[in-house]
C-alpha cells in the first residue's frame, strides 16, 4: 500500500455529521425543548397505557348526553353521552403513530428522490425536480383530499395521501444539501478510490445531509398531526365511532353552543403539535446557531 | 429582465401539463370505473344504457385517447360534469370563486398588515422579551388547527360575547343583493345597499380573523428573518455609521429592503390560505370553493374535487408567478 493510498483512505472517512452529543447538550439547556420532550413523552405514555386506567369505555355511553365539563367528566360528554376525556386520551393512539409513519415514508421517498437528483444531476435531476415542482404546485391538503377521495375514505388511505403530497419538501432540502456535500474533499477522495455511486451516496454523502431534513421533519410531524385531523374533519379520514381527534372536532363543529365537544381533542392537537414545533425550533438552534435565531 | 420573465413563463405550461396528468391519473388510473359515479345502481343493471353512457362520456376509448380528450377538454374550459350537482364543473367553480376570493383577500390583508408589523417589531428589538413573546405566539399560531379555532372563536365571538353574527355570508333578514360581481362587499357598495354592506362586513370578520391567524405566525417569522438578514447588509452598516437612528434604519432601510421578500412570503402563504379556506368555509357555512370541495369530497364526486384541485393548483402557480415577476421588476439587482 503506497503513501497516497493511505492518505485517501483516511480522507475517505466522512467527517462526523450531526453530532448527537452536541445536539443533546444544546437541547438540555433549552427549557422549551425539555418541555416539548416531556409533552411528547407524556402523550406516548398515555397512548401505551390508556387501556389500564381509562375511566370509561371510549365507544360506549358513560352518562347523560351533552354534559358540560364536570367532576365526573372532565371534558364533558358528547352527543351520544360518551366521555370526551377518555376519547381524547385514546385519540393519541391514532394521531401520533400515524403522523410518525407518514413522516417516515415522506422522508424516505423525499430523500431518495432528492439524493438521486442531487447526485446524478443532468436529466435525472431535471425530471425528478419537475415532478417535485408539479407535486408542490398543489396546496397540500387539497391534493390530499383529492387523493383520498379517489382511493376511498379511510384512515390508512389518508396517510397514503399525505405521504403522496408531502415528500417534495424533503426532496428539495436534501437535493440542496447533496449539491454542496458532493463537492467536498472526502467525496472526491472516495471517487478517487473508485467507490461505487451507491457507496458514495450512502456512506459519504447521506450522513452529512440530515440537519435541515431533521429540523423540517420534526416541525412537520406537528403539521401532519393537524392534517390527519383535518382529513378526518372533512370526513375522509377515520370513520365514526373512532375516537380520532379530527373526527371528534367534526362532531362538535355543527354544535358550537356545546363548545366542549371540540375543546378536548382540539387542545390535545395543540399540545402535541406545539411540542413538535418547539422541538424543531430547538433542533434548528442546535444544528445551526445563527439561523436558529431566525 | 424580460428574459427572466420569459424563462419563468415557459415553465408554466409544462407544470400545468403535469398538474393535468396527475389529476388524470388520479381519476382514470387509480379510481374505480367512473361509470359508478355517473349512474345509479338501477341504471347500471341496464347494459345497453351503460354502453351508451360510456360512449357519451368517451369512457369506451383507449386510456391514451381519453387522456388527450381530457387535456383538450380542459384547455377548452370543460372540466366535466359534477355527479352531485349535475352542473358543468366550471360554472359551479366560477359561481363559488368570488366568495372564497373575498375571504382570502380580506384575511391576507389582516395577516399581512399584522404580520409585517410584528415581524418588524421582533427584528427591531431582537432578543428582547417582546421578540421572544412574538416568536412564541407565532409558534403557537401554527400549532392550532384552523378548523378547531374556527369553532372556538365562533362560540366565543358570537355566543358568549355576541360581537359577531353566526355562520353565513350575509344576514338572512335583509333583502338579498341583486346579481353582480359576486363579491358581496363590492356589490353592496355598487348597489348603494348600506345595510347589506354592513351585514356582509360583520359576517366576513370572524372567518377572516380565523384564516388570518392561521398564516400570521408564518408571515411574522419570515418577515422577521428577512429583516434580520437585511440588517446585516453593508448599506445598513453604512447608515448606522452615519448615525441614522435605529427606528429610521428599521423602517426606512431594512423594511424597504425586505419588502421584496415580503411579496414572495405573501405568495407563499397563499397556498396555506387556499387550504385553510377549505376548512374555515365548511364551519362558517361560507358558500365558496372550499365548501364546494368538502361537499364534493363527502359525496365522492371526484370530477368536482379534481376540478377544485386543478383550479387551486393553477391559481397557486399563477400567484407565485406574479410574485416572481413583481420581484424581478422591483429588484434592480435581478433586473440587470
Amino acid at each position: 500500500m503506497t503513501m497516497l493510498d493511505l492518505k485517501t483512505d483516511e480522507l475517505d472517512q466522512p467527517p462526523s455529521a450531526v453530532a448527537p452529543n452536541r445536539i443533546w447538550a444544546s437541547l438540555r439547556s433549552s427549557p422549551l425543548a425539555l418541555t416539548a420532550i416531556a409533552i411528547i413523552a407524556v402523550w406516548t405514555f398515555i397512548g401505551l397505557t390508556i387501556d389500564l386506567w381509562a375511566p370509561y369505555d371510549p365507544l360506549a355511553p358513560a352518562g347523560d348526553r351533552l354534559q358540560p365539563p364536570n367532576a365526573q367528566h372532565w371534558f364533558g360528554t358528547d352527543t351520544l353521552g360518551r366521555d370526551i376525556f377518555t376519547r381524547t386520551m385514546y385519540g393519541v393512539r391514532y394521531s401520533l403513530p400515524l403522523a410518525l409513519i407518514v413522516m417516515f415514508f415522506t422522508v424516505l421517498i423525499g430523500s431518495v428522490i432528492g439524493m438521486l437528483a442531487g447526485y446524478y444531476g443532468g436529466w435525472i435531476d431535471y425530471i425528478l425536480m419537475r415532478l417535485t415542482d408539479i407535486t408542490a404546485a398543489f396546496p397540500p391538503l387539497i391534493l390530499a383530499m383529492c387523493v383520498v377521495a379517489v382511493l376511498g375514505p379511510g384512515i390508512v388511505n389518508s396517510a397514503i395521501a399525505l405521504v403522496a403530497v408531502w415528500w417534495p419538501i424533503t426532496a428539495r432540502l436534501l437535493r440542496a444539501e447533496v449539491l454542496s456535500v458532493k463537492e467536498r474533499d472526502h467525496v472526491m477522495a472516495a471517487r478517487v478510490n473508485s467507490a461505487s455511486d451507491r457507496r458514495i451516496m450512502l456512506r459519504h454523502i447521506q450522513p452529512l445531509c440530515w440537519a435541515p431534513v431533521l429540523v423540517n421533519a420534526t416541525v412537520d410531524i406537528g403539521i401532519v398531526i393537524i392534517a390527519i385531523a383535518g382529513l378526518s374533519f372533512i370526513g375522509l379520514g377515520s370513520t365514526p365511532p373512532t375516537p380520532e381527534w379530527g373526527q371528534m372536532i367534526y362532531e362538535g363543529a355543527g354544535r358550537y353552543f356545546n363548545w366542549w365537544i371540540a375543546t378536548g381533542p382540539g387542545l390535545a392537537i395543540v399540545t402535541l403539535a406545539l411540542a413538535f414545533n418547539f422541538l424543531g425550533d430547538a433542533f434548528q438552534k442546535a444544528l445551526d446557531p445563527r439561523r436558529g435565531e431566525g | 429582465m424580460l428574459r427572466t420573465i420569459a424563462y419563468r413563463l415557459t415553465g408554466i405550461p409544462l407544470i400545468i401539463l403535469g398538474l393535468l396528468t396527475i389529476t388524470f391519473i388520479l381519476t382514470r388510473g387509480i379510481a374505480s370505473d367512473p361509470i359508478y359515479g355517473i349512474l345509479s345502481i338501477r341504471e347500471l343493471m341496464n347494459e345497453d344504457y351503460v354502453a351508451l353512457v360510456r360512449e357519451k362520456y368517451g369512457l369506451d376509448e383507449p386510456l391514451i385517447v381519453q387522456y388527450f380528450n381530457y387535456l383538450w377538454n380542459t384547455v377548452q374550459g370543460d372540466l366535466g360534469t359534477s355527479f352531485r350537482t349535475r352542473q358543468p364543473i366550471l360554472s359551479d367553480l366560477l359561481a363559488k370563486t368570488p366568495a372564497t376570493l373575498e375571504l382570502i383577500i380580506f384575511s391576507l390583508t389582516i395577516a399581512g398588515v399584522l404580520g409585517v408589523t410584528l415581524g418588524c417589531l421582533a427584528a427591531r428589538f431582537e432578543g428582547s422579551v417582546l421578540d421572544v413573546t412574538i416568536r412564541a405566539v407565532s409558534l403557537v399560531g401554527s400549532s392550532v388547527p384552523v378548523f378547531w379555532l374556527a369553532i372556538i372563536l365562533l362560540y366565543l365571538g358570537s355566543v358568549v360575547l355576541d360581537w359577531f353574527p353566526g355562520p353565513g355570508r350575509i344576514s338572512q333578514r335583509i333583502a338579498p343583493l341583486e346579481d353582480g360581481t359576486g363579491f358581496f362587499l363590492i356589490d353592496a357598495l355598487v348597489q348603494g345597499r348600506w345595510d347589506a354592506f354592513q351585514s356582509a362586513l360583520r359576517q366576513i370578520m370572524l372567518p377572516s380573523i380565523v384564516l388570518a391567524w392561521s398564516i400570521l405566525g408564518t408571515i411574522t417569522r419570515l418577515v422577521r428573518a428577512s429583516m434580520l438578514d437585511a440588517m446585516e447588509s453593508d448599506f445598513i452598516t453604512l447608515a448606522r455609521a452615519k448615525g441614522v437612528g435605529s427606528w429610521a434604519i428599521t423602517l426606512r432601510h431594512a423594511l424597504r429592503a425586505s419588502l421584496l421578500s415580503t411579496i414572495t412570503i405573501l405568495a407563499h402563504v397563499f397556498g396555506y390560505l387556499l387550504t385553510g379556506a377549505v376548512l374555515v368555509e365548511a364551519i362558517f357555512a361560507w358558500p365558496g370553493l372550499g365548501d364546494y370541495a368538502i361537499e364534493s369530497a363527502r359525496a365522492l364526486d371526484y370530477p368536482a374535487i379534481l376540478g377544485v384541485t386543478l383550479v387551486s393548483g393553477v391559481t397557486f402557480i399563477l400567484v407565485n408567478l406574479i410574485a416572481d415577476i413583481l420581484y424581478t421588476v422591483a429588484d434592480p439587482r435581478i433586473r440587470q
